[in-house]
């Protein structure tokens, strides 16, 4: 632990890989838990869903230094979650690892492409409606409905790439809270234009 | 030595927030860095996983929160509270708006002053304790401590709203 220094001191986990390892293993039992505590998972059920002893889930949620790597797919999965181990380029010496959820939500902003050719295919999203094609606001739409809809967060099944693409249809468009697609603004302004 | 603050480094995020330790000999309930310095290694993981959290803008209960305008009749909406629930850790302390100057550009930032520490088993905060960080945060020399800080290591004033 740093003190009294400047403010551009090394982050605390650079200290130390075992810190490092440490925070990120916190991290990810963060998000794994707050997903189960969403669904009403318990520290007891997920040791039966897993076929371990209570206190070995608590050991580990409380003891990161013994989360492996099998431990975070059997325990991503019972949350409904993918896992992906993520190296990306070194980042300042100031600065502590990127949380997951930065990444997950980069991903979801891109429309959750599954493989290369996909995320070749999607092209940045930007910042100006005006400038961006149609089918790219529809997808930003998407994703922010779900990633902040009650619903999604209580769907025990929804993985988000399900919660993306499964409920296009019944979803109307005046629905979504967030973002308006313009393909939907242009189609009441049609209506309205044909009413009027 | 009345009061002081010492920056706790080693949290570096976009600087909208920043952690400092409150130190002093003349108040006895001020021992929040002495107690951090004293937890075990896995104990401080999970604080400074907190630490983190907050300084990076991440909502999460488990590991820190302030209390709301409804708590307690809004008497303590500038506390703070770091937690390790399963070792019964808890760092209280108090935010403090800061007014930063640098580069010719000024800033806001939100700086989290760390007052004391206490082992708790249980999910409800005493009010005595968060009643003793309030009292702490509205001593003159704390007070006096906050602008000096503000205007040794921020090089700015210390404001009112944020």
């Amino acid at each position: 632990m740093s003190t009294k220094g400047e403010r551009a001191s090394r982050h605390w986990t650079r200290v130390d890989p075992r810190r490092m390892a440490s925070r990120i293993a916190l991290d990810f039992l963060d998000i794994v838990e707050e997903r189960l505590d969403s669904m009403k998972i318990t520290r007891a059920d997920l040791a039966v869903r897993l076929g371990v002893s209570k206190g070995r889930v608590s050991r580990i949620f409380n003891s990161p230094a013994n989360l492996t790597l099998s431990t975070c797919v059997k325990f991503a999965q019972a949350a409904g979650f993918d896992v992906s181990l993520v190296p990306y380029a070194a980042g300042e010496e100031t600065a502590g690892p990127v949380h997951p959820s930065v990444f997950a939500r980069t991903w979801a902003d891109r429309g959750c492409p599954r493989d290369t050719w996909q995320l070749e295919e999607r092209v940045p999203l930007h910042s100006s409606s005006e400038s961006s094609p149609a089918w790219e606001e529809d997808v930003r739409g998407l994703v922010l409905w779900f990633c902040l809809s009650k619903k999604h967060v209580a769907d025990p099944a929804g993985t988000l790439f399900q919660a993306v693409v499964r409920p296009i249809a019944p979803v109307p468009a005046k629905e979504w809270p967030l973002v308006r697609p313009r393909a939907a603004r242009e189609s009441e302004a049609t209506m309205s234009s044909i009413v009027h | 030595m009345g009061a002081e603050l010492t920056e706790i480094a080693g949290h570096g995020g976009s600087g909208r927030r920043r952690l400092a330790w409150l130190v002093s000999d003349s108040h006895n309930e001020v021992d929040a860095e002495g107690f951090f310095n004293d937890l075990g290694r896995k104990a401080k993981d999970h604080i400074e996983t907190g630490f983190d959290c907050w300084v990076d803008g991440r909502p999460n209960d488990k590991r820190h929160h302030g209390w709301s305008k409804s708590d307690h009749g809004g008497k303590y909406t500038k506390c703070h509270v770091f937690k390790y629930v399963h070792g019964k850790v808890r760092l209280y302390g108090f935010k403090v708006p800061v007014r930063v100057r640098s580069d010719k550009r000024e800033t806001n930032v939100e700086l989290c002053i760390l007052v004391l520490g206490a082992k708790k088993a249980g999910d409800k905060t005493d009010p005595a304790v968060l009643e003793r960080v309030r009292r702490v945060s509205e001593m003159a020399d704390v007070k006096l401590a906050v602008a000096a800080y503000a205007r040794k290591e921020l090089q700015g004033e210390v404001g009112d709203e944020l």
